[in-house]
């Protein structure tokens, strides 16, 4: 492991990733200050570009565009009170007091260090963690993987936001569409109805493109097209003693976003309300919250920022994107030829560990960038979206259609981004059914070889010789119980 | 008679929810897609008389539909109870972006990368009320140029040229 740690975070250190991460990062910071505008559409749109890049330059670049996004979306949610991404709603609730007070500055820095504090700190334990779980995914076959490819989708499908019953249905509709094509064990087309275009089956990237990407664009158009007033940071700059003050806030909301990171479905946006909980509840001056305490900025935005690192687990582990961001990553994973799964350990495990010592580059780079762009980025929140929107809806189209050149996948892009604008509009969470139709495929051919290896005897198989499988089917009911009761208290994933 | 009767079900259809509709329309689209499985899902190839390992190519398919199918009828029944959230309708605005991807989707190979770009982000940029000349002009021509410049010439990226080379 230490070798292939060692060999990865060499081949990491290079002009052209370090470059592209930056200019990934000062993209998802403009994006995510931009009211209305989302992290995941940002990803969405800008996903092509890493096509035709190396793979050590491309998703990189996609990671910078990810960690400036969740970032970037609190400069708004300071400045103006409306926050840039559902990652950063709970910073409106002391961010805009702030700036009232004149301490816009102080409480835009306390959101910068608190951010890379927690995306830096939760990288590096992800470093360290990723390399024993992929040791144990390894050993894992396809009866044990068919199960936890099964945990996973009940997971998603009853933490999305929605009822269960929605979540459930669109988990299935995905699954439906992945069906369509040739099957993965044998070759033979299915529900093609004679269409040339459809036996390679549906493309993830114009489904993600369409699904991400032109809804946000429709309901940003949708939404009131106000000017924001042009605004800039006030006051002065956040001192030591103040960011010391906050340390034992920080430090927690770190431990909470990390942990909450690792469990796919739920994202952001909890971590960020459940930071800011936990602040409110340990702090001596309870009343101060919601009032402009820093504490109140400090703790949701090291808690989102900390969910980052460790969203990567089970992708890379066990090819299981956990939300919208990490599904386009897979995205960008697969079209670089790197397929996200227990093998991949074995055959590229300095890549994947270079692409995760590039998280922790991009921290770095967004301690630099933030606190210099910052009274820029104040500027981005005041940009009109009548010039947005537009540009935003060529970058999704031109990008789809660079990716093969193929005017078929126009066809799809549009197909799926009137979907899930429907989708939206009827409160039916798309993530379950991106989620279906990613991990259909394996599903379908680990449920293949089980059945080869059982000889037709499955359940003989599976107790006699698979007890972890056993361990892992009762794992689904205990899970599916525990988000199902969960999300009756009123959480849920919602979109970066 | 006929008109009450008429009357009626555009009564009942009115009080029928989007979910609703959305769950009976996908209910029959999985009923008919499962009884054409047997047309549209071909048979394995049989190697020398051994019959084939692994699932049925027909499994999965009836397994997932049937479960679709399920699922629908239960969203059905289950989405007239309680208070239906009211569904907002899509803006004028709205209709007019979702036409200008389409027509920009249409567009982009025939007239190219960049003039399609131009005329769509100038048109939707003026429909949604820009009205900066400066900001219309950098926009609709500044942007698409750079990016068009950026993708082929910095990332060997082709983007389509149109009539005009561009």
């Amino acid at each position: 492991m230490w070798a292939e740690l060692l060999v990865g975070l060499e081949m990491i250190l290079r002009l052209d990733t370090v470059l592209m991460t930056a200019a990934g990062l000062v993209l998802g910071i403009f994006v995510g200050s931009l009211p209305g505008f989302t992290t995941v559409m940002a990803m969405a749109v800008l996903l092509p570009i890493s096509f035709f890049l190396d793979p050590l330059v491309g998703i990189p670049f996609l990671i910078g565009v990810y960690k400036g996004g969740i970032y970037g979306g609190s400069i708004p949610a300071i400045l103006i009170g409306v926050p840039g991404t559902g990652a950063s709603v709970a910073t409106t609730f002391d961010g805009p007091a702030l700036t009232r007070k004149g301490k816009s500055k102080k409480a835009l820095e306390m959101a910068l260090y608190a951010s890379v504090f927690g995306d830096t700190v939760s990288s590096i334990f992800t470093i360290f963690l990723i390399g024993p779980i992929a040791l144990l995914a390894m050993r894992i076959g396809p009866p044990e993987l068919a199960v936890v490819l099964a945990l996973s989708m009940a997971i998603i499908a009853s933490t999305s936001s929605g009822s269960v019953t929605k979540g459930v249905f669109m988990l299935f509709v995905g699954m439906f569409i992945a069906l369509i094509g040739q099957d993965p064990v044998h070759g033979v087309n299915r529900f093609t109805f004679d269409i040339f275009a459809l036996q390679a089956g549906v493309d993830l990237l114009p489904m993600i493109i369409g699904l991400f990407a032109i809804p946000e664009i429709l309901l940003a158009v949708e939404g009131k097209l106000q000017e924001k007033r042009a605004t800039k940071p006030e006051g002065e700059s956040l001192t030591w003693a103040e960011l010391r003050a906050s340390r034992r806030t920080i430090f927690r909301s770190t431990a909470m976003g990390a942990s909450i990171g690792a469990i796919p479905g739920v994202g952001q946006v909890v971590a960020a309300f459940m930071g800011y909980a936990a602040a409110v509840r340990a702090s001596r001056n309870k009343d101060s919250f919601g009032k402009g305490n820093l504490d109140g900025v400090a703790a949701p935005e090291a808690a989102n920022n900390a969910v980052n690192g460790p969203t990567m687990v089970p992708l890379l582990t066990l090819g299981i994107p956990g939300d919208n961001i990490t599904a386009i990553l897979l995205g960008a994973f697969v079209a670089q030829g790197l397929r996200p799964g227990p093998q991949l350990f074995s055959t590229d495990a300095p890549v994947i560990y270079a692409l995760l010592g590039s998280m922790v580059i991009a921290c770095l780079l967004l301690l630099v960038l933030g606190k210099l762009l910052i009274p820029l980025f104040a500027k981005v929140v005041s940009i009109p979206r009548a010039y947005m929107v537009p540009l935003t809806l060529v970058f999704a189209v031109a990008g789809t259609y660079v990716y093969r050149s193929n005017p078929m996948d126009l066809v799809f892009l549009m197909a799926f981004g009137l979907l899930g604008y429907g989708a939206r509009k009827l409160r039916f969470d798309v993530t379950p059914l991106v989620m279906g139709f990613i991990l259909m495929g394996p599903f379908e051919y680990a449920v293949s070889q089980t059945l080869s290896l059982s000889q037709g005897d499955v359940i003989s198989y599976v107790l006699g010789e698979r007890p972890v499988t056993v361990i892992l089917l009762v794992a689904i009911a205990l899970g599916v119980t525990f988000f199902f009761f969960r999300r009756k208290s009123g959480q849920s994933a919602v979109s970066a | 008679m006929t008109n009450a009767l008429h009357e009626r079900m555009k009564s009942q259809i009115e009080r029928l929810s989007a979910p609703a509709i959305v769950y009976g329309t996908t209910a029959c689209l999985a009923v008919w897609l499962f009884v054409l499985i047997p047309v549209e899902v071909g048979k394995p190839v049989t190697l020398f008389g051994a019959a084939p390992e692994g699932l049925h190519p027909r499994t999965m398919p009836r397994i997932v539909l049937a479960a679709l199918a399920a699922l629908s009828l239960w969203g059905l029944v289950t989405s007239g109870r309680g208070v239906t959230e009211p569904v907002e309708r899509p803006t004028v605005a709205v209709a007019i972006t979702a036409t200008a991807s389409f027509a920009f989707a249409a567009a982009l190979v025939p007239l190219g990368f960049v003039v399609a770009s131009a005329i769509t982000v100038f048109a939707l940029a003026l429909i949604l009320g820009g009205r900066n000349l400066l900001g219309l002009l950098l926009a609709g021509l500044g942007v698409p140029v750079t990016l068009y410049l950026v993708f082929t010439r910095a990332l060997h990226i082709a983007l389509p040229p149109g009539t005009w080379g561009v």
